[in-house]
């Protein structure tokens, strides 16, 4: 997938491993890019009653556009009786997510 | 029913002629006193006088009869709620309006729901009192030069307004800030109530002067008169903005938090005998200075045990604090206590106070570069690139990494509304900034119009089950001002962040950092 010049290309992995679906997430996230986040998870396919496992190691910014993205997607999983955590969240991310008090519905891994 | 200035019924209304057994039209021209009103409802006779009609034809003002009696044209009497009224046309008073209500058992279902109503009413009532109550035990942040600051509570009962934790700030006459925090044995309300003892008698000596020394004795003395009941650990803070000095006096309170800019932690403890206690009072005063984006937090021992083991409870606080050393002081105390309490069963009621003393004004321009313009097309796909310029500038005015990240989500956010709202234009949004003394205004201007003229100023965090909306809170959380200007031209929203600058010699001179 291709970015915006000058920044990060944005991307998502899908590791399945029987009930356990990992999304590992790459790149910036922002309401330019939040899109293709909404997109890659509507392709997922069946979630209900999985272990989403989302990786956010390898992404450098998110702001509200992104969070936004990123809360939907874990909602979905959950109103699909499925799990969610996260993973490998930077400090700044972490921090995004106490300040919006969002750490209170989606506690990190 | 109308009444003329004689008292003669001048119209009656078909549920008032019904209710006292008349056919339309034969009240008409009929004295009320002597139809309707000529008894007590045990039949004795009534005066004209004790007839509220009669006294509004009197004297003009409204009357009311709660338990009134009319008789009906069979005889029979009907309680009724009763009311009267002045009718005034252009040429003056008219006569009376007599409305009125049948409290009888027909009556009575009218009688519930209106009971219903009042209950009701009597409980927003007493919900506005709770929280009017709850306001007044939370006393406004107040505002102290170069300083930040931040608290949260939450009592131990969800049902209960406030707990027996309880906090206390206000700037004194000589300019220092006067810092309380108390926790009270007991919970509830109750609790509360005590801790506003405590809270208002310490404010009393402070402001009659008492030495700081003396204060937590001084406070017990004064309240075990009342109350031999009472126990409660408490410190009292003094911190004089101008240089940063905090000087804390406590009774057997849990040590106080000192965190760095870098995250290292100190603990400082103002040890002392809690109020209640045989001598009670504290041992010493602690002095210190609170260096510059120093952060002190000030807590209750909820913070600390809800996991039951205060060891351990002392070292997550611990670890937390460091963490989140560049996090926003206004909602710090929030996120401490939500750690805290992650997962475990809240037993206590918790408090967390934070002040912040902010970072040095600038001692000298260092600007390597001039102010930052960036203008394009409101297309979503030029934000990040807009966002990339900034932050290669940011880097080099020396923006240290916290504020950096913080200034670069506030860019995002503010860029992508700009593109939202302006109009289409090619190049309709701009990005400025630039560094002011020890602050960095940044600007973003669009074409369009309205909407931004009224931005929800609000500190509340948005709710958890909505998807959005969470950018403008965001931005609000990480700056220090923030102001939007609509013209007819476009808008503009303006954000000044007091930030940490690299020293200026180490950016423009490495051989410095060498020597160093």
């Amino acid at each position: 997938m291709t970015g915006a010049p000058g920044s990060e290309p944005f991307a998502i992995d899908v590791a399945r491993q029987g009930a356990r679906v990992e999304v590992m997430l790459y790149g910036e996230l922002d309401a330019y890019s939040a899109p293709r986040l909404r997109e890659g998870m509507s392709e997922l396919g069946e979630i209900a009653g999985r272990h989403v496992v989302v990786d956010l190691g390898g992404v450098g910014f998110v702001d509200s556009a992104g969070l936004a993205a990123i809360v939907s997607t874990l909602r979905a999983v959950k109103e699909a009786d499925g799990a969610v955590s996260l993973r490998s969240m930077s400090p700044q991310l972490h921090k995004l997510f106490e300040i919006t008090g969002l750490s209170r519905l989606f506690p990190a891994e | 029913m109308t009444v003329d200035l004689e008292g003669r019924i001048t119209y009656a209304n078909h549920a008032a002629v019904n209710l006292l057994g008349w056919a339309a039209g034969d009240l008409q021209g009929l004295d009320l006193h002597e139809t309707l009103c000529h008894s007590h409802l045990d039949g004795s006779p009534r005066d004209r006088n004790e007839c509220p009609a009669h006294a509004t034809l009197r004297h003009g003002a409204v009357h009311r009869g709660r338990d009134d009696v009319l008789w009906r044209r069979d005889g029979g009497a009907v309680p009724v709620e009763l009311s009267c009224g002045p009718l005034a046309g252009a040429e003056g008073a008219l006569g009376a309006v007599v409305s009125f209500r049948d409290v009888s058992v027909s009556g009575r279902a009218t009688d519930y729901y209106g009971e219903v109503l009042r209950l009701t009413e009597r409980d927003r009532a007493q919900r506005e009192v709770v929280r009017q109550l709850q306001e007044a035990v939370s006393p406004r942040m107040p505002r102290v030069a170069g300083v930040d600051l931040g608290v949260f509570e939450l009592a131990a009962d969800p049902s209960e307004p406030s707990g027996g934790d309880l906090y206390d700030w206000v700037v004194l006459p000589d300019g220092d800030l006067h810092l309380v925090i108390v926790d009270v044995m007991g919970k509830g309300v109750a609790a509360t109530k005590d801790a506003l003892a405590i809270v208002h008698a310490l404010r009393v000596l402070v402001f009659e002067g008492c030495p700081m020394e003396n204060l937590v004795t001084r406070a017990d003395q004064l309240l075990l008169a009342h109350d031999p009941n009472l126990v409660a650990t408490l410190v009292v803070g003094r911190y004089t903005p101008a240089t940063g000095r905090l000087r804390l006096a406590g009774g057997g309170h849990p040590p106080l938090f000192l965190v760095g800019a870098d995250g290292a932690v100190r603990e400082v403890a103002a040890p002392g005998i809690p109020i209640g206690w045989p001598d009670a009072g504290s041992f010493e005063i602690v002095d210190l200075i609170v260096e510059r984006s120093e952060t002190v937090l000030l807590y209750t021992d909820g913070l600390i045990e809800a996991r039951r083991d205060i060891v351990a409870g002392l070292s997550d606080l611990r670890a937390a604090v460091g963490e989140t050393a560049g996090y926003p002081a206004r909602h710090l105390p929030r996120i401490l206590v939500e750690r805290a309490l992650a997962g475990a069963q809240r037993s206590d009621d918790t408090l967390a106070m934070v002040l912040r003393r902010r970072a040095a004004p600038a001692s000298a321009p260092h600007r390597m570069l001039g102010p930052f313009e960036h203008r394009f097309s409101p297309s979503m796909a030029a934000v990040p690139v807009a966002r990339h310029l900034f932050a290669d500038w940011m880097t080099g005015q020396g923006v240290e990494e916290g504020d950096h990240a913080d200034l670069l989500i506030v860019a995002s956010e503010l860029c992508s509304n700009a593109v939202r709202m302006a109009s289409g234009a090619p190049r309709g949004v701009v990005l400025r900034a630039s560094a002011e003394g020890s602050a960095l205004v940044l600007e973003v201007e669009d074409d369009g119009v309205g909407f931004q003229s009224a931005l929800p100023m609000s500190e509340e965090i948005p709710a958890l089950d909505q998807n959005d909306g969470r950018g403008l809170f965001i931005v609000q959380s990480m700056v220090d001002e923030l102001d939007v200007r609509t013209a007819s031209g476009g808008t503009v929203v303006r954000c000044v962040k007091r930030c940490l600058f690299a020293e200026p010699d180490l950016v423009s001179d490495p051989s410095h950092r060498a020597r160093s």
